[in-house]
């Protein structure tokens, strides 16, 4: 519906806050902030003015893991704990009762691998580690205010305590509910997770859980040579894999992927995220409000002071007439 | 004449029944046993009896190395048919079983599994699901690596 002009008295249509009120009456006004919120809602990537064509860094590295392969020898978990110096765990690596509980990463241990009951004939339990995807737009660092979070040209995202305020905003934003917090930490509590074994990449080493799988279970590589491989495999045997390379595509894409003979859904895997960043979801939202908080306060401002002066120079006009008169 | 006509039946015989015949690993040069100690920081190393597992549970060879045949796909090629000489020096000269290209895992070439991850994919083709293997990490201590 078209504007209609407001209840201005003045005849002079040249007046700049006439022109401004004439386009912006109180029902486009509230249009537009209708169309805004409408925008920021449905996160439209295109509409939010993101960078469609950003590869990420070209070399960077990923893991592939082959859930197919994995015999639960919870080696990983050993080596994650014995690299970074974490505490000593409750129970010890052998101890197998620890797979009658889904458990999720800790501030104790950036890994833990969960036990599912394969619903496919004959075939065994379907082990499924779970540790810090390292997404290639990761949500978490997104949504860190402290700017605690970054993206290594390597791939790892990392996280710098001495940054952290502890708002565990992080925690929240995390799909894959990864980023775990040390409560029992009473002076200094930190975020907690897995750092892609970063010192270990940058002396020209491989993750010290990938060096520690037995099954070949976890392949370390470049994260385009992993993609191939993983589609010749997918290619080689069909009957053995779900055709479905999960962080290929999932929230843009992650460094590390997964191969499934099973559903990823029975694993416990978010099924139902969206092949884009999350950060796209409030990218249009986060770009308007300087617009609004700025541009609008002066628009306005300027377009009241300008009626106010108005309004002034025909009240002084009036007593003038009246006093003539 | 008829001497030597059955001499030469019998000659043929021979050699059919003894390419026919399963040869036993040691008749081939394999090993009866093996040590594999190379995970002798955690377990104590693995005495493998080459011997029973081929004569007893492999059909061919190829159950468990790779051969020439039906490996079309596998990246061996990448090295060994650059040239006559390569392929020499890589494969007769300096030819170590599974060692020669499962050495340590290189990410450069994550199709070559490391020989650890090597060993293990062939051990598991059979070892998976047999005792706790595959169902408790206590499989491993159970089915080939004592502790220590």
């Amino acid at each position: 519906m078209a504007p209609k002009q407001t209840s201005a008295k003045a005849g002079n249509g040249d007046n700049p806050c006439e022109t401004v009120r004439k386009l912006i009456n109180r029902r486009t006004f509230l249009g537009s902030a209708v169309a805004l919120g409408g925008a920021t809602l449905a996160g439209s990537p295109g509409a939010a003015g993101a960078s469609p064509n950003l590869e990420g860094w070209p070399d960077r590295f990923g893991m592939l893991t082959d859930l197919t392969a994995c015999v639960g020898c919870r080696s990983c978990e050993r080596a994650c704990n014995e690299w970074n110096g974490l505490p000593a765990p409750e129970q010890s690596f052998e101890e197998p009762g620890v797979f009658d509980d889904v458990r999720r990463p800790t501030s104790r241990a950036y890994t833990v691998v969960n036990r599912y009951d394969s619903t496919a004939d004959g075939g065994g339990p379907v082990y499924r580690k779970i540790q810090c995807n390292h997404c290639n737009e990761p949500a978490c660092a997104t949504a860190c205010p402290a700017h605690a979070y970054f993206k290594t040209p390597e791939g790892a995202v990392k996280y710098d305590a001495d940054l952290c305020f502890g708002c565990r905003y992080c925690m929240t934003a995390c799909p894959f509910g990864v980023p775990a917090y040390s409560y029992e930490s009473a002076f200094e509590p930190k975020i907690v997770k897995c750092t892609f074994c970063h010192d270990r990449i940058q002396d020209g080493r491989i993750p010290a859980c990938a060096e520690a799988c037995p099954a070949g279970a976890l392949t370390f590589g470049k994260r385009s040579d992993l993609i191939r491989l993983a589609r010749r495999k997918i290619e080689s045997e069909p009957e053995r894999y779900q055709d479905h390379i999960y962080g290929e595509k999932e929230v843009g894409g992650t460094s590390w992927m997964y191969l499934s003979g099973v559903p990823f859904g029975d694993l416990g895997f978010p099924t139902d995220l969206p092949n884009y960043p999350l950060i796209d979801n409030t990218k249009g939202f986060l770009a308007a409000v300087p617009t609004v908080l700025v541009v609008w306060p002066a628009l306005f401002g300027m377009c009241y002071s300008a009626l106010k002066r108005r309004e002034e120079v025909a009240g002084e006009e009036q007593k003038k007439e009246k006093d003539l008169g | 004449m008829k001497r030597l006509v059955s001499i030469l039946i019998g000659s043929v015989l021979l050699l059919v029944m003894a390419v026919a015949l399963p040869t036993p690993a040691t008749e081939l040069g394999g090993p009866d046993t093996i040590e594999l100690n190379q995970l002798e920081g955690r377990y104590k190393p693995v005495i493998f009896d080459h011997r029973r597992h081929a004569v007893e549970f492999a059909e061919s060879c190829g159950d468990c190395h790779h051969q020439h045949r039906g490996y079309e796909n596998l990246p061996c090629k990448r090295c060994h048919a650059i040239d006559k000489a390569q392929f020499k020096e890589s494969v007769v000269r300096s030819f170590r079983p599974c060692g020669n290209c499962h050495g340590d895992y290189d990410p450069a070439t994550p199709d070559v599994p490391g020989l650890k991850v090597a060993f293990h994919e062939v051990c598991f083709s059979c070892h998976k699901g047999m005792g706790d293997l595959g169902k408790t990490p206590a499989g491993c201590e159970q089915q080939c690596h004592a502790k220590k």
